[in-house]
């Protein structure tokens, strides 16, 4: 086809970073490589009008977000990796400040962690934050303040844990 | 912790996951999205066909009072085709189009024995007289109120597990999402049954799922906690060279009720399912009028 080697391009060169976006946002790593690679069939599926999106990423993003927590699909992915003889994939193991980042990330409010990951992460401004999770300006500002402070004490929490003793 | 610290964290996560990802192939994701915009293309002639004939067979027997093309067009509750276990026959539908029923490949089970059951409905509880069901009301949603509605998940083909000791039901059928599954026809089917007692419901409950396991349907406990009541389960066609439907069902135990929700996918696309705010839609009312909750 005409496209793919435009789309191929596309994926190849955003998809690793909208995975890493959906990962921090759902916390589990699976999970989010399946959504994604849903939500890229999808923007495959309608590429002449998503290519000309002006972030066909952030398309990307949202639809992923919304595939990883349906709550269906979540149930669905369980179900599959129970039943695979296999482990569902060689994923390397990750390094101790991701997982000391992905634990404090999960014990926040999913739409503060949201905010948080859209903002920090994936480098959006407020306004961008709102109108890409249909919410008002105020809201967002509120869910990264809630969410930054949060992550705060469970970080600094985590950093300042003294070593367990010995006797 | 500073902004500047949370995102050198995040920066610093995201590099070790983007180190050690594994994409899936480009053109594997493509075939996956090609595949779905062929069944969009058969949905949309499907519609276009049912809604031409209409037409002609509007104009042919000339203009009715009050009547519409658009009313008299759309599936009714007994003209929708549902399969109701191996070996039924769906045809397309406005909402959907036809999808191979059963498929070509369909794995032969040993261990798939048609079901048989003792007893039939009986009389006990009902269902609260002012319930209403979600989308009930709604446009292009139909309500049954029959006590013996087959149960739309038969997944051996045999008896219907669900009528011993069934004394009511509601049955409600409606199509998918207009834009989420816009790519994938969907046709959705929610049924609760009210039984004698707790002990009849969850004979039907336990039944069904069996049935499901053996005939080759992929099963897991919904949430963590609620084992031994809440299974959703999937035909696994997503996995078929000829990819073209898929069946998915969450069966839900309360009390002496049973929620059989199921989605009917065709074009190659996942449904979305209900989710756990809509489980409890439907069930929170029967749980307020005391009918159900164990």
């Amino acid at each position: 086809m005409r496209d793919s080697p435009e789309f191929d391009a596309f994926y190849a060169a955003t998809a690793p970073r909208v995975i890493s976006q959906i990962y921090a946002m759902v916390g589990d790593r699976c999970e989010a490589e399946d959504a994604v690679s849903e939500a890229y069939s999808r923007a495959w599926q309608r590429w002449a009008t998503v290519s000309g999106h002006t972030d066909p990423a952030a398309w990307v993003r949202t639809v992923a977000y919304r595939i990883a927590v349906s709550n269906w699909r979540r149930t669905w992915r369980r179900a599959v990796s129970h039943r695979r003889a296999a482990p569902p994939d060689s994923v390397p193991a990750p390094g101790p400040d991701t997982v000391t980042l992905v634990d404090a990330l999960r014990k926040i409010p999913a739409a503060q962690r949201r905010a948080v990951v859209l903002h920090h992460l994936a480098g959006l401004s407020v306004a961008e934050i709102a109108e890409e999770t249909h919410a008002s300006v105020s809201a967002v500002k509120a869910r990264l303040s809630r969410g930054r402070a949060a992550l705060a004490v469970l970080l600094d929490d985590k950093e300042t844990q003294p070593c367990p003793t010995t006797t | 912790m500073s902004d500047h610290d949370l995102n050198r964290r995040l920066t610093a996560f995201a590099a070790d996951v983007e180190s050690g990802t594994t994409l899936v192939a480009a053109s594997a994701v493509r075939r996956r999205g090609d595949r779905r915009r062929a069944s969009t293309r058969v949905a949309t002639v499907g519609l276009g066909t049912v809604v031409a004939a209409a037409v002609v067979a509007t104009a042919a027997s000339g203009p009715v009072p009050g009547g519409s093309v658009a009313g008299s067009g759309g599936p009714s509750g007994s003209a929708r085709p549902w399969p109701t276990g191996p070996g039924a026959t769906a045809s397309a539908t406005p909402t959907r189009p036809a999808p191979h029923w059963p498929p070509a490949d369909l794995p032969a089970r040993p261990g798939c024995v048609p079901s048989t059951v003792a007893g039939g409905p009986a009389t006990g509880p009902d269902l609260p007289a002012g319930l209403t069901m979600l989308h009930e009301g709604e446009p292009s949603w139909t309500v049954d109120r029959s006590r013996t509605t087959p149960s739309r998940f038969n997944p051996t083909g045999g008896a219907d597990v669900t009528l011993a000791g069934r004394t009511a039901a509601r049955t409600l059928t409606g199509p998918g999402r207009p834009i989420e599954e816009a790519h994938s026809p969907t046709v959705y089917s929610h049924q609760v049954f009210l039984f004698t007692d707790q002990v009849a419901a969850r004979a039907a409950f336990t039944a069904l799922v069996s049935g499901g396991e053996a005939c080759g349907w992929i099963n897991a406990h919904m949430n963590p906690g609620e084992e031994g009541r809440r299974v959703s389960m999937r035909w696994p066609g997503e996995y078929t060279p000829d990819l073209f439907w898929l069946r998915d069902v969450v069966l839900v135990l309360d009390g002496n009720a049973l929620l059989v929700a199921e989605s009917y996918t065709s074009g190659g696309g996942m449904s979305s399912g209900l989710s756990g705010d809509e489980l409890r839609l439907i069930l929170s009312p029967l749980c307020a009028a005391s009918v159900v909750c164990a």
